[in-house]
């Protein structure tokens, strides 16, 4: 029986495995097909056993070759996972403090669009005065709105910084000037982060309203803690596989 | 990777392809498909498995080609001496399990048993380890 176009059957099934291997192996392969079926008297089942063996080992060939457990593939997942978290990390931060500055700037938003004098303003205005020092505040998500005159300087507002109306420094009313609205991270003092927004009266004054960020920074840090966690696992896996695919490397296993 | 510094044991077990191949090197270098005809009286083995596993072998160190060709389709592969450890720490350990199953009594077959090629002798010769 003439073998030829069984041969080149064979030859183009070959082209399944990885180039490196087919260029390394081809010939070969092919001369083993051929001395089988030289000395085959059945070459239809030896044709089908051929193939089915081919496509079994280009499979496995293939895994082999972009097997992700290779030492050089760990360590780029390693440093790609490493930056995937790190700007997952950012990012978390900065809606979480974006979060924060929601409700203070609509408060600061609705007071410059009506005026102090307008009867919820002005209710909100003369509540009782928060400390802005005081643990209570600090672990609270209550608002703050402070009025400024066009110089800076206090004129009211629901909330007092030992005992006296926060004077806040002057390059912010600056930039609220500039930019009509400003949103800022305020730290008068170690311990105290107050998120603040502010806005342009109309009468030239401002208007500034904030928030505690302690609570905020509680789950920056309970979120950093687990970004931490997850990327430590992450390593330690990473490090397991390399030494298994170390070990798989130079034990064969066909 | 270099293997030159690899304990034989670290290699173990072997799967009964590479067990197969390296035994059908043990009396001398073979080109692929001498291997592959000495293999099959082991194991089912086809050109794609015999060279996946040669790659493998040659990649742990564990046999080398000799650079010996009489026909430039072929080339001839021979055991490394890690290669030769490798194989006797593995016939040892094959030959302590055969010893721990006949002092269970397990009995050998007198019939090759399903899904083992023709070609294997159908009793187990004595183990002298």
């Amino acid at each position: 029986m003439n073998t030829q176009p069984r041969l080149r059957l064979y030859a183009l099934a070959l082209h399944l495995y990885p180039a490196a291997f087919r260029a390394r192996y081809a010939d070969e392969m092919l001369d083993t097909a051929r001395l089988e079926y030289t000395r085959s008297s059945h070459p239809p089942p030896l044709t089908a056993s051929l193939l089915s063996d081919t496509v079994r080992s280009a499979l496995r060939e293939h895994l082999r070759a972009a097997t992700p457990t290779r030492p050089g593939y760990l360590a780029a997942f390693a440093l790609f996972f490493s930056f995937v978290l790190l700007a997952v990390a950012i990012f978390s931060q900065q809606v979480l403090r974006r979060g924060v500055d929601r409700q203070p700037a609509r408060l600061a938003e609705t007071i410059a669009r009506t005026s102090p004098q307008d009867p919820s303003t002005a209710a909100t205005l003369a509540a009782p005065k928060q400390e802005i020092s005081s643990p209570a505040w600090l672990k609270s998500s209550d608002p703050i709105v402070l009025i400024y005159d066009p110089s800076g300087q206090p004129v009211s507002g629901n909330a007092i910084l030992h005992g006296t109306l926060p004077r806040l420094p002057h390059g912010i009313f600056n930039t609220i000037r500039d930019r009509r609205e400003f949103r800022v991270t305020w730290q008068p003092r170690v311990g105290i982060r107050v998120a603040l927004t502010g806005a342009v009266l109309p009468s030239g004054g401002f208007v500034v309203a904030g928030q505690s960020l302690n609570a905020n920074d509680a789950r920056y840090i309970r979120l950093h803690a687990i970004v931490l966690w997850i990327w430590a696992f992450a390593m330690l896996a990473c490090a397991i596989l390399a030494l298994f695919a170390r070990k798989q490397i130079r034990t064969p296993t066909p | 990777m270099s293997t030159s510094t690899a304990s034989p044991t670290d290699h173990l077990p072997l799967t009964p392809a590479v067990f197969a191949i390296l035994l059908a090197l043990a009396d001398g270098e073979k080109h692929g498909y001498a291997i592959m005809l000495e293999a099959r009286q082991h194991i089912a083995m086809g050109p794609g498995t015999l060279y996946g596993s040669i790659d493998r072998l040659l990649a742990a160190g564990l046999i080398a080609e000799t650079g010996f060709t009489d026909d430039e389709r072929r080339r001839y592969y021979r055991l490394s001496a890690l290669g030769s450890q490798v194989l006797a720490a593995e016939t040892t350990r094959l030959a302590q399990s055969v010893k721990r199953a006949r002092s269970k009594g397990v009995r050998v077959l007198t019939r090759a048993p399903f899904g083992i090629p023709a070609g294997i002798p159908a009793s187990i010769p004595e183990s002298r380890a």
